[in-house]
């Protein structure tokens, strides 16, 4: 018996398109604000800073993994980031404000190694290694800026991620490269099958004799250094760095990446339904405000979009 | 009738796909007996069990319990009916005690639902005493119990919920000779001797022999006679039932002048999942070759299989790749030494379900198709199309997620993935296990094909048909040990099943 065969690019994601092309409709009707240039530009950078934690968030989820730590991870970087800018000398020169970004992404990195590390060599479940590690970053960023917000970072720096190239905002572009690059991962690379793999049958990839646990690392790595290439982008677009910045942030990306149609158990993975999810996002989030939703009620109503996207989903899928 | 029946079954049917893998099977159990079931693998009795319990529906057939025509619809009516099964892997929760575990789903509460421990403790005693286990405390963590005693639990449990028919499905794999006398007893002068019946499924004919009343012979989803008392019960007319005359060309052989010597293992020692120790195990394969080890279920066959791609731990012993004596302690440096595993379980270790079948064939070449990062696709699509040409199978499957397709073309994806892969030594644990007969043959020519390729071939089976025909040589493990090297042609079946039985010796 032949099962349904796979569905064509648009069957599959049709939900998705449908629910950002009406949403996006009824609120250029309903609101003379959600056309204009400037909500574009906030739109945009909201979804960017969300859409590339979500593409390291899917490698890893279709992986069988998750990593609740990414939120700590942006505040972390922008704390470092921000102090080696403030506490060394000459550090408005441009080779040094490169210096201070690549210190970011490297903390970034590193503490995507140690989640994998503490996961496959100590054999802690992703869930919760992550979850030690997102209070453990947190404190960290705490600890380091003793609380406080820091400012005064050189323009170099600032100039990095905020304004435009050819009227799109710099977060965006990069945003956008980043989503291809993933969409290239997952698709069309031996990381991309094994993470795939992994997270369908662990058991099957072991006994075939691959290197789990160095696919698995170099998986939350690369998840980290998203993480750190948010929380640069962050802290140079407020020209401010926060320990508590990115609250909440890993929520947001596991929210997209399922609402996008990646199995939360692993095994199956889409990079084009996490860029769809973080628009249908963003766009809600930018609706609720703008159509002057009271404030109380926006936590409740992203709530209930989210479990109906991923209801919808997940019925589509059986 | 003499005896009155406990239950009966009549005429039962049952198919799974193109499968027929009950006959019109009759089957009665009568009140205060031991019933043996037996048959080789394959031959219907956990099909038949499965419908008795109420996991699986017949296509047909009458089952009568209690002289009144039943449908059972689920495993728990089929406990509320009386039909009580002991698996061989015991259902019982180790973190909890063994009278939690007895009463678990059938608390006893007081008025205000708290739980009455003293009440409930009192009858597991009492319980515990009837089954002349009183040395058995309620009170501690069935997790730290020995086998034999959590089978006791398990068993005053389904006296507890009211069972009358005892399916006892290997119960002494698992036992010491005196755990199994003990247990023996307690079915004879326990059970049997209060009105109870027992049905006992097992590999060890002798104890079939010693412990049933009557016998039961399946083959090829027919019930093929029914033995009756002591008197015409021996081993021989058993085997002699078992085996049947006709042996079809399930397993093709392709025939090869063998090489040098890849593999050879010496005195290898290692432990099995019933936590017994295989001992001393010594053999070698040579390019081109089919090595058989056979054995019946649970010898440790897989656990060899493991050991040698080292997921499980060597106890002892060495292994020689070309003659240079190799450490394995992890299936990648297994892989990187020139091994290829095909596992007996397809679903748990055999493939990834969600993948595509083309995907599950190159998972450990990736290298083939890639350069080290990027895939090329088109050069996977083009070896995909190469080998589904060679093998007659057709185009489509490669694109289908590996779960979409039939238990054989899900083997033949498993054993094509060695086919891709540059392995020199495959392992095939089961390769035949629960496929049917036209997949069979074809998995049978594809091992064939790979040992003209010049690849050393272990095969781990209990399926005594495929050893005979494809290997070389073969060796038969049991729990004494391992006898052999017999080449190919100097046994027959029945031959390798005396031996596998352990009754070449007596004759």
């Amino acid at each position: 018996m032949f099962a349904r065969s796979r569905s064509p690019f648009f069957h599959s994601y049709l939900g998705l398109i449908g629910a950002v092309v009406a949403i996006s409709v009824y609120l250029s009707i309903a609101s003379p604000y959600f056309l204009k240039v400037a909500n574009f530009v906030n739109i945009g950078n909201q979804i960017a800073i969300n859409l590339i934690i979500a593409v390291g968030m899917t490698l890893i989820i279709t992986s069988g993994g998750i990593d609740l730590s990414v939120g700590s991870n942006v505040a972390l970087t922008g704390i470092l980031v921000a102090l080696f800018y403030l506490k060394m000398p000459a550090s408005s020169t441009v080779p040094m404000v490169i210096l201070g970004m690549i210190l970011g992404l490297a903390t970034g990195t590193a503490i995507g190694i140690i989640n994998g590390l503490i996961i496959n060599t100590l054999g802690v479940p992703p869930f919760i290694a992550t979850l030690g590690t997102m209070g453990v970053m947190r404190g960290l960023a705490l600890i380091a800026s003793n609380g406080r917000v820091l400012y005064g970072m050189p323009k170099g720096f600032e100039s990095t991620f905020a304004g435009f190239i050819g009227g799109i905002p710099k977060p965006v572009i990069v945003a956008v490269v980043i989503a291809i690059i993933g969409v290239f991962i997952l698709g069309r690379t031996t990381l991309g099958r094994y993470a795939k793999a992994i997270g369908g049958n662990e058991r099957c990839v072991r006994v075939c004799g691959i290197n789990i646990e160095r696919h698995k690392i170099t998986i939350y790595a690369i998840g980290g250094c998203l993480a750190s290439i948010s929380g640069l982008a962050l802290t140079s677009m407020m020209n401010a760095a926060e320990p508590i910045a990115g609250n909440f942030y890993e929520l947001d990306a596991i929210a997209v990446v399922v609402m996008g149609g990646t199995n939360l158990m692993g095994g199956k993975g889409t990079m084009i339904g996490t860029i769809l999810g973080a628009l249908l996002l963003g766009i809600v989030r930018n609706g609720l405000n703008i159509m002057k939703v009271p404030a109380n009620y926006h936590q409740l109503l992203v709530g209930i979009i989210i479990l109906v996207a991923v209801i919808i989903g997940s019925k589509r899928s059986r | 009738m003499a005896e009155t029946s406990l239950l009966e079954m009549h005429d039962i049917n049952k198919s799974y796909g193109g499968i027929h893998a009950l006959k019109g099977v009759d089957l009665d159990l009568r009140v205060g007996e031991v019933l043996g079931l037996v048959g080789e693998n394959g031959a219907g009795k956990t099909t038949l069990m499965k419908i008795l319990c109420g996991i699986e529906k017949p296509d047909s057939g009458r089952i009568i319990v209690g002289g009144e025509e039943i449908r059972i619809h689920n495993p728990h009516h089929a406990q509320e009916l009386g039909i009580a099964m002991i698996p061989q892997e015991l259902v019982l929760v180790p973190e909890m005690t063994v009278m939690e575990n007895i009463f678990l789903g059938r608390e006893k509460t007081g008025s205000v639902r708290f739980l009455r421990k003293n009440v409930m403790m009192d009858e597991t005693k009492r319980l515990l005493e009837d089954l002349k286990c009183s040395y058995i405390n309620p009170a501690d963590m069935v997790g730290f119990l020995p086998k034999a005693d959590q089978q006791l639990v398990a068993i005053a449990r389904r006296i507890l919920q009211g069972g009358k028919a005892f399916i006892m499905d290997e119960p002494t794999a698992a036992l010491t000779e005196r755990e199994t006398r003990n247990l023996f007893e307690i079915i004879s002068t326990r059970l049997c001797a209060s009105g109870r019946s027992v049905i006992f499924i097992s590999h060890r004919l002798e104890e079939v022999l010693k412990i049933s009343n009557r016998i039961c012979v399946l083959r090829d989803g027919n019930l093929i006679t029914v033995l009756e008392a002591a008197a015409d019960m021996d081993k021989k007319t058993l085997i002699f039932h078992m085996v049947g005359g006709e042996i079809k060309d399930e397993f093709p052989k392709i025939e090869v002048k063998r090489g040098k010597e890849v593999l050879r293992v010496e005195d290898v020692t290692f432990s099995t999942n019933q936590g017994g120790i295989v001992k001393d195990i010594n053999f070698s394969v040579h390019e081109g070759e089919v090595v058989g080890i056979t054995g019946l279920v649970g010898v440790g066959k897989t656990e060899l299989g493991q050991t040698l791609i080292g997921v499980r731990d060597l106890l002892s012993g060495k292994f020689f790749i070309d003659d240079k004596e190799v450490a394995i302690n992890s299936p990648v440096k297994a892989v990187e030494l020139g091994f290829g595993y095909v596992s007996e379980d397809r679903r748990e270790e055999g493939l990834v379900l969600d993948l595509q079948s083309l995907h599950n064939m190159t998972i450990n070449s990736l290298d083939q198709v890639s350069n080290r990062f990027v895939l090329i696709k088109s050069r996977e699509n083009k070896l995909g199309e190469g080998i589904a040409k060679r093998l007659s199978m057709k185009k489509e499957f490669l694109q289908m997620e590996a779960q979409q397709l039939s238990g054989g073309n899900q083997q033949k994806v498993v054993v094509i993935r060695q086919i891709v892969s540059n392995s020199r030594i495959i392992i095939f644990d089961e390769p035949t296990k629960g496929i049917d007969v036209a997949a069979k043959s074809e998995v049978s020519r594809i091992i064939g094909e790979l040992s003209r390729e010049m690849k050393a071939i272990l095969l781990l089976s209990s399926e005594p048909r495929e050893v005979l025909g494809i290997s070389d040589l073969i060796f038969v493990l049991s729990k004494d040990g391992m006898e052999g090297p017999y080449p190919r042609g100097t046994l027959d079946y029945e031959q390798l099943m005396a031996i596998e039985f352990g009754a070449h010796k007596k004759v």
